[in-house]
């Protein structure tokens, strides 16, 4: 998905990511406390080892800065005034609708009002940068989740104009996503599932695979880890990615789901 | 009807794709370094990469064309010849899209490969072209991840052959490898890390080897990015010297 340039800038409208997994990495449940009062002792236990800590730190940066719990008829005004301004949402090709850029608006939204309870006011600049070091972190003390989400934030600052002069730091970052997700997976975390399916059907850590994507999909709708996801969040997840797949297909993804929903009882920790 | 015709005999850019491509192919085969240089470039248009930048000229065609019929300003025949160009452009998209569904995946998947025979066999046009199209596949990150290996192949065979292209003498290749190292074009791939004082010397070279006029070197140097102070500024010019002197002056 992309803006048009040369408009103003419009307001954030999150809207879900053109891939099945559209909200990849929900963020574990706050302990009841204002994400201002738990950052320091996160970022405290984080560099003191704790992975769990360094991986959650690293999820609720990068989906809950800049979020703002809206009510609909918000919502619906941001939508307006994006069109009014010239702003489109890509999505495989073509210009979404203004109605469907809402529906969307209004997905992302309810995932993002659980993601991020108890998130408010989070605004940096830097926020995506410093996601990428805790989730590194995370990931390298060997948290199961931020294994699982190494891969979605891993090349999101590079810049094309020099991403082919240093092709060979993509070629690593790739193969250390690759080697994370199996990790994960290996750990039993269902996260790892709802990330594969993201990678299949975008292509870039693995050849896209249509039928692949659904049936990890599938098995993380199966897992009690689906339970992070808005239940219309995964509706629309789950009917998107069947849309791509005939009868055949859609059966034997479902098949192969359930097979790989055996790894992964629900939540996986740091070992 | 009679096929329009480039000066080597083969056929030009107005012969349609579906018709061009087999008679590229057979004189490719047989060795026409032009005809292998034309064909990669004619199936250059059937890449993921440009049939989604032509999808999206479509949509901004579409919407140019409703744009212009709710322009009160514009007068009707205005908004005819407008539409006229934008259709024809849409149409001529349509047309390369389906030629490009008809022909073999295999040839569509290689696309480069005859550009590439006719480089490594030292048509320096053959290597010019590969340095400018080889990459243009990976036109976002995405691509660049997805097929990572491959990029850096390319990325190091475009860089050795514009480096091989000026050892040649032929000074066509300092435009392109200071564009290679250019910041002016955030958004296109480049086979080298931005480097403003090489970027100013392969153009400054190119300036006195006349193979870049002053006029098309000062826009350049305008749209580079942040402009070089005089430190840097002396060491671009004595490098551009170094270079044209090598490249240029012995032959």
């Amino acid at each position: 998905m992309s803006e048009q340039p040369g408009s103003a800038p419009p307001p954030v409208i999150p809207v879900p990511r053109h891939s099945p997994a559209a909200a990849a990495a929900p963020t574990r449940p706050l302990d009841g406390r204002p994400f201002d009062e738990r950052r320091r002792d996160l970022e405290r236990r984080a560099m003191a080892g704790d992975g769990r800590a360094a991986g959650e730190l690293g999820s609720i940066l990068a989906k809950c800065n800049r979020f703002t719990a809206a009510p609909d008829d918000q919502i619906q005004q941001w939508v307006v005034d994006a069109v009014a301004v010239g702003m489109s949402v890509r999505d495989e090709g073509s210009d979404l609708a203004p109605e469907e850029i809402l529906s969307r608006a209004r997905l992302a939204q309810k995932q993002g009002a659980r993601d991020c309870s108890g998130v408010s006011g989070l605004n940096q600049d830097d926020a995506r940068e410093e996601a990428l070091r805790w989730i590194e972190k995370g990931a390298a003390l060997g948290d199961a989740d931020a294994k699982a989400m190494y891969g979605e934030l891993a090349f999101s600052q590079l810049k094309l104009r020099t991403a082919l002069a240093d092709a060979e730091d993509i070629r690593e970052r790739k193969q250390r996503a690759i080697g994370y997700l199996q990790s994960s997976l290996a750990q039993g975390d269902a996260l790892a599932l709802l990330s594969l399916s993201s990678h299949y059907a975008t292509g870039d850590l693995v050849p896209a695979n249509a039928e692949t994507s659904y049936a990890y999909l599938y098995a993380y709708s199966l897992t009690s880890r689906a339970a992070d996801l808005v239940p219309e969040v995964l509706e629309w997840m789950l009917a998107r990615g069947a849309a791509q797949l005939d009868g055949q297909s859609l059966q034997r993804a479902r098949d192969e789901g359930a097979r790989l929903a055996q790894c992964c009882s629900g939540t996986a920790g740091t070992p | 009807m009679t096929e329009p015709e480039s000066e080597s005999g083969l056929p030009d850019w107005r012969v349609p794709l579906d018709q061009a491509i087999p008679i590229l192919r057979e004189a490719a085969d047989s060795g026409n370094t032009a005809a292998q240089i034309d064909l990669s470039v004619r199936l250059r248009a059937c890449t993921k990469a440009s049939l989604r930048s032509a999808a999206e000229m479509d949509e901004n065609d579409r919407r140019s064309i409703e744009d212009s019929n709710e322009n009160e300003r514009l007068t009707d025949e205005t908004r005819r010849k407008l539409a006229a160009i934008s259709q024809s452009r849409i149409d001529a998209n349509a047309y390369t899209r389906s030629a490009c569904e008809h022909l073999p995946q295999d040839l569509r998947v290689h696309w480069l490969d005859s550009l590439e025979r006719a480089a490594e066999s030292g048509s320096l046009d053959a290597k010019l072209t590969y340095a400018g199209a080889a990459v243009s596949e990976y036109d976002s990150i995405e691509a660049i991840v997805a097929d990572v290996d491959e990029a850096i192949a390319r990325r190091d065979k475009a860089r050795a052959y514009l480096l091989d292209v000026l050892e040649a003498g032929d000074t066509r290749s300092l435009r392109d490898l200071s564009d290679a190292y250019s910041s002016a074009f955030p958004s296109v791939p480049h086979v080298f890390p931005p480097d403003a004082v090489k970027s100013y010397a392969y153009a400054y070279a190119g300036m006195l080897a006349g193979a870049i006029t002053p006029a098309t070197f000062d826009w350049m140097m305008a749209n580079g990015g942040k402009p070089l102070d005089a430190e840097r500024l002396a060491q671009a010019q004595a490098e551009g010297h170094r270079i044209y002197q090598r490249c240029c002056i012995k032959r």
